[in-house]
């Protein structure tokens, strides 16, 4: 690995800790003493710290180290975690976040000169992290004093902290009654014992029946404690008993010293090598198969009922019976998890593999590719009419097609996580605003196109900016108008007809239609006698130029309007939709394309041209009766079923008129995107259709109605339809007859 | 056969040869004949040859019988093989035998 590829490897890696570390802290405002959380946080500096010190990236390792001194205090409970703590923590969060960006945008390792400010920004937050450590504990001298007290409370599961239990090993015998019968003798177990090692001490203890007369001379009654000091490891020192194994209840316990040696055999035992906690120890030797049974046999009785989701529990619990059963001592159970826990997430890690995103995108072009030369092959076998090939030309359709969803599919990652970013957002700007709000967010599974979540997130963030800023209402006016002090900005994701809609909802005050109105009037956008519809007028802020809020605040009205978040998602072949209710709130609707490369399409011809429409949108094709439409001003309507339906003639859209098939009948193909349906009027059906999307260049980029172009298997080139454009088209035609003048390119 | 145990009501308990599982239960049976007559529980162990965990079990029940019943326990003349075993188990203690008699023994 080149110095570089290091380094983004550890950008990358500051990320994903950063991340955990912020979703820790979101964990850690609701419940300051979440072990786990704590642990996150810390985990997540002290790897960095480490990366880093690796680079020989000091800044940030004494930065990292500050923080990690602090949440190693809190973790052993010596500090409690207040939500003053949480808050410097976030900013620490950031500041980790910029060093890593500065320095490893200075690029070369040496130039480790930072911006002053920069460094200054990290030691205030230093600052406030030792101010609030001294003034926390309420002066120094009682600080040690409950750090130690502390230490003895928390850190028991540190071996250092351990009771000093001498160092030999501890081994109990329960024999049971039939052990005699079945030829055993405790004492020949003993002597072999003595053979191994020195037997320290023996406590023998007989068990007597409750009442002595019911002693019988063949029955076993006895019990040993035995202390016994030896070289051997514990397998050597369990086969002793081996054949008692029936008729006793064998405990070994490691001396100290092993216990040391086992923990270090956990922690650097091999990750292949992890497995179930019990293999784990029994690998190390700290336990023996014979006591791992005894214990999952016990489990057994315990729990009948054990499924998938249990297995954490379960593990907690075999720990808990092993450490009952006096197997293993309660920290060597400890590390065992952790490694165990440490082993998964490399596992976890490894189940992944990062590709080059540049990567992908050649395969989808290549897969792009294939698919058009599979739909020629197809073509030529038809032309040449040989029978035998169709087969096969089948086969290798079905086999393109799934190569296709699948490379689509890699490229596929759930939007949650990019949602959950503006978990942050809200939190910090809710707080800069003296607003009360909660972001509840819903559909994170829902998949989307990497490359589409890249480009949504800006203007999701400036949607939900709006809502905190100008949407909510302060907490004193919520209660004033009758509304819960908390203010919610529900985001929700899911997926509709091969497109995926994103709704950013807020409960706030709602768009002022009037207001609108009259700003879009003062700034020239519409003319005082327009009639404009509750909908259409509130789409005026999606013009350039309209901020309705008078004073622009630190969060929003930076002049990046709604037209940007509007723009931004009309290039990617999306739309927005505006609702809102005054004094209700307001619910902006985003509908994109699932992804950005391959759709499959619907091929109709209309005059000399063929045409793509997305099959997703297409909702049903009937035949047009003549007598059924009706055209009046230049707006085509048909009678859909009883229903107008306003529909568009592709043939006069794009003058691409036939004279040859003038007479022929003609096919309405109804489409629909969001809650609109269209008309299409196309000469023939020409099926379904996997299509291949080409941009149209520079030249043809502003070209309404048409998304772009594919070629078909014939080498022929067909435009692939944009619907929702067209729809405006067809109402803009109503209003302002023929203004728009499409040529059909060849 | 050891002389020196101050109990002159009745002569010591003797087991002898193996005092094994085989042997267990004529052992015992004898030994709650001992309690039944509420006899100080002297027992001579000089001419066991080998003693195992029931042998070893027995004694320690002697041991318990007596306490519980109140009757005074003495063991007298400890085997080799008795010894051996008193000696792995630390049970000297137990049987109130000093570490300085222990070795002490006649067969």
């Amino acid at each position: 690995m080149n110095m570089d590829a290091a380094r983004q490897a550890f950008v990358e890696e500051v990320a994903e800790l950063l991340q955990s570390m912020e979703d820790a802290l979101f964990a850690l405002e609701s419940s300051p003493d979440d072990t786990e959380s704590l642990n996150a946080v810390f985990r997540a500096m002290h790897t960095i710290k480490g990366t880093g010190g690796v680079f020989g990236y000091t800044p940030i390792v004494n930065f990292t180290h500050e923080i990690e001194s602090v949440m190693e205090e809190v973790r052993s409970g010596r500090e409690p975690m207040t939500e003053q703590l949480v808050g410097i923590l976030f900013e620490c969060r950031d500041h980790t976040g910029n060093l890593v960006e500065a320095i490893v945008a200075n690029d070369s390792d040496e130039n480790l000169d930072l911006d002053p400010e920069l460094l200054k920004a990290g030691q205030q937050l230093v600052d406030k992290l030792i101010a609030r450590n001294t003034g926390g504990t309420g002066g120094a001298s009682a600080a040690p004093a409950d750090a130690q007290a502390a230490a003895a409370d928390n850190d028991s599961n540190q071996p250092k902290y351990l009771p000093v239990a001498s160092d030999a090993w501890i081994i109990g015998l329960d024999f049971g009654p039939d052990a005699f019968r079945n030829g055993m003798d405790p004492l020949s177990f003993l002597r072999y014992l003595a053979s191994l090692g020195t037997i320290v001490d023996v406590a023998t203890i007989p068990i007597w029946p409750h009442n002595h007369d019911d002693f019988d001379p063949e029955s076993c009654y006895l019990s040993f404690r035995i202390s016994f000091r030896s070289d051997a490891d514990k397998k050597t020192i369990a086969d002793v008993f081996n054949f008692a194994e029936d008729d006793c209840n064998i405990r070994i316990l490691a001396p100290e010293s092993a216990q040391e040696k086992y923990l270090e055999l956990l922690q650097r035992l091999p990750d292949d090598h992890i497995t179930r906690i019990g293999e784990m120890l029994v690998e190390v030797g700290a336990l023996t198969p014979q006591e791992l049974s005894r214990a999952l046999n016990s489990q057994e009785v315990t729990t009948d009922l054990d499924t998938e989701e249990d297995a954490a529990t379960k593990k907690r619990r075999l720990g808990e019976i092993l450490v009952e059963q006096g197997s293993v001592k309660p920290a060597l159970m400890e590390q065992a998890v952790k490694t165990q826990e440490a082993a998964r997430k490399r596992l976890d890690e490894n189940r992944f593999i990062r590709v080059d995103a540049e990567r992908l995108g050649h395969l989808i072009n290549l897969v792009g590719e294939l698919v058009t030369s599979s739909a020629a092959i197809r073509v030529m076998v038809e032309r040449a009419g040989i029978e035998d090939m169709n087969e096969v030309v089948d086969g290798v359709d079905y086999l393109v097609e799934e190569i296709r969803d699948n490379a689509l599919q890699l490229r596929m990652v759930p939007i949650g996580d990019s949602l959950s970013r503006f978990r942050r957002v809200v939190r910090d700007s809710s707080k800069e605003l003296g607003k009360q709000i909660d972001l509840v967010i819903t559909g994170g599974e829902t998949e989307l196109d990497k490359t589409l979540i890249e480009k949504i997130t800006d203007p999701l963030t400036h949607l939900i900016r709006n809502a905190i800023d100008h949407a909510i209402e302060t907490p004193e006016e919520r209660q004033r108008i009758g509304k819960p002090t908390t203010g919610t900005v529900l985001c929700n994701a899911f997926h509709d007809s091969g497109h995926i809609v994103i709704e950013i909802k807020d409960d706030g005050a709602g768009l002022d239609a009037d207001r609108i109105r009259a700003k879009a009037e003062a700034k020239g956008l519409v003319k005082s006698e327009d009639v404009l519809s509750h909908e259409e007028t509130l789409r005026l802020i999606f013009e350039p130029g309209l901020s309705t809020k008078d004073t622009a605040s630190n969060l929003s009205g930076r002049g990046v309007g709604m037209d940007v978040v509007r723009r931004n998602i009309e290039a990617l072949r999306g739309s927005v939709e505006l609702e809102s209710e005054r004094g209700q709130g307001t619910k902006v609707t985003i509908i994109l394309p699932l992804t950005l490369a391959i759709i499959d399409g619907f091929l109709v011809g209309a005059g000399q041209e063929q045409y793509v429409i997305p099959l997703s949108q297409v909702s049903e094709c009937v035949e047009v009766n003549p007598t059924d439409t009706s055209n009046r001003n230049g707006e085509h309507y048909v009678n859909l079923r009883g229903e107008v339906l306003p529909f568009i003639r592709l043939t006069e859209l794009f003058r691409s008129y036939n004279d040859e098939n003038k007479s022929s009948r003609e096919s309405l193909v109804v489409v629909r995107f969001g809650h609109h349906k269209l008309g299409l009027v196309v000469d023939t059906l020409l099926g379904e259709l996997q299509t291949v999307i080409k941009p149209l260049g520079s030249l043809f980029e502003n070209l309404q109605g048409v998304a772009g172009a594919t070629i078909l298997g014939t080498g022929d080139i067909a435009l692939i339809l944009d619907v929702s454009e067209l729809a405006t088209i067809g109402q803009t035609h109503r209003r302002a007859s023929s203004q728009y003048d499409y040529a059909s390119p060849q | 056969m050891t002389t020196d145990q101050p109990t002159p009501s009745a002569d010591p308990l003797v087991f002898d040869g193996e005092m094994t599982i085989y042997s267990a239960t004529a052992n015992f049976q004898r030994l709650r004949e001992r309690i039944g007559k509420r006899l100080p529980i002297q027992i001579d162990l000089s001419a066991v040859t080998e003693i195992d965990s029931s042998g070893l079990q027995l004694l320690l029940y002697a041991r318990a019988e007596a306490d519980d019943n109140g009757l005074d326990f003495s063991l007298a003349g400890l085997s080799e093989s008795v010894t051996d075993v008193f000696n792995l188990l630390y049970l000297n203690r137990t049987f109130g035998i000093s570490s300085a008699t222990q070795p002490e023994t006649s067969a």
